[in-house]
């Protein structure tokens, strides 16, 4: 199937046909899926390899799935997001379990944007908002980046956390509070101060 | 950018809390190495699950749920045939244990199960029984 027409079919019908053995649509679907995956397990493990890693796996685990996979009974995303939040958990409890102090693997900060010292002030920022997120409880910090980062919806965030709408709203109002008290006096260094 | 409603550093706005989020990028650049890994992972992946299902091939639209690639089931053997027959091979051993005492029985005619079926039928006795007379009496009155 050519490419442009592959391009605007969904995920699903993309999956279906990388199950038929159709060689753009692994491609395709990897360009749409990886970076998200990547950004997501970025946040969950504060980690870029270990992100890797998990985007890898997760897609590796979709690719599996393809043959067996059942039209709509969930979505590709979501499905994925899933498997990610799964791997990112098991590797932060081992990871806890091999180390008690886990605040000093923050993710570094993208070095890949021009402009010196507003770079440098969005960085502080960046990397101040992932040592904050990595100070919540794991359902927290995966509730409130979904939310708040990946910008889903909570029935959806729901399907993949596998809790209900009521406990997404919870989490995410809990997980903002937590937060804020954790990115607290940090607004100097942030130039967050009054007048700037 | 969000102002500090308090002279103390607090916990932070709705609103200041929103704006770090906008900053915040949902997605990552993946590398080229880590692109290939996933790419290289699909083509093995899908070439195996070709290669499993050759001979089913078929056009399949997008939306639809591919068919046939379930594995027909294994092929049974005939005493697995046999045994589901008598409702399974506990059934069938228990059958079979049960025919070889017969047999036994029939063969032996242990003294203790003489005595016990006298017991039960005193007045009859039967201590052989021809099941199959032959034929040499029909053939001998013509």
């Amino acid at each position: 199937m050519p490419r442009d027409t592959l391009t605007v079919l969904s995920d699903e019908a993309l999956l279906v046909l990388y199950a038929n053995g159709d060689p753009d649509a692994a491609r395709i679907l990897t360009q749409r899926l990886l970076p998200r995956l990547l950004g997501y397990a970025a946040r969950l493990t504060g980690d870029r390899a270990e992100a890797e890693d998990v985007a890898q796996e997760a897609m590796l685990r979709l690719w599996r799935i393809a043959a067996d996979w059942r039209t709509g009974e969930a979505q590709v995303t979501s499905w994925v997001y899933r498997v990610a939040t799964n791997l990112c958990t098991d590797r932060l409890r081992a990871r806890q379990r091999r180390r008690a102090e886990a605040l000093d693997t923050v993710a570094e900060p993208e070095d890949d944007r021009p402009g010196a010292v507003s770079v440098m002030m969005e960085a502080d920022r960046m990397a101040a908002l992932n040592t904050a997120l990595a100070t919540l409880p794991d359902r927290q910090r995966q509730a409130v980046v979904l939310r708040h980062i990946e910008g889903l919806a909570n029935p959806e965030i729901a399907a993949i956390l596998e809790i209900g709408v009521e406990a997404v709203e919870s989490l995410t109002a809990r997980g903002k509070r937590a937060l804020a008290a954790a990115l607290a006096g940090k607004r100097a260094a942030l130039g967050y101060e009054e007048g700037t | 950018m969000g102002h500090a409603s308090e002279e103390e550093p607090m916990g932070w706005s709705d609103a200041e809390l929103d704006s770090l989020f906008a900053e915040a990028e949902a997605g990552l650049a993946p590398s080229d190495a880590l692109m290939a890994r996933v790419l290289a992972d699909a083509a093995a992946v899908q070439a195996a699950s070709v290669q499993a299902g050759a001979g089913q091939a078929g056009a399949v639209r997008a939306g639809e749920r591919p068919v046939g690639r379930e594995a027909p089931p294994p092929a049974r053997s005939f005493w697995t045939g046999l045994a589901a027959v008598f409702g399974g091979g506990g059934a069938l051993a228990g059958l079979g244990t049960a025919a070889l005492a017969g047999l036994y029985l029939g063969f032996a005619q242990p003294s203790a199960l003489t005595s016990l079926t006298a017991g039960f039928s005193s007045d009859v006795s039967i201590d052989s029984m021809d099941l199959m007379p032959g034929i040499d009496a029909l053939l001998a009155e013509e």
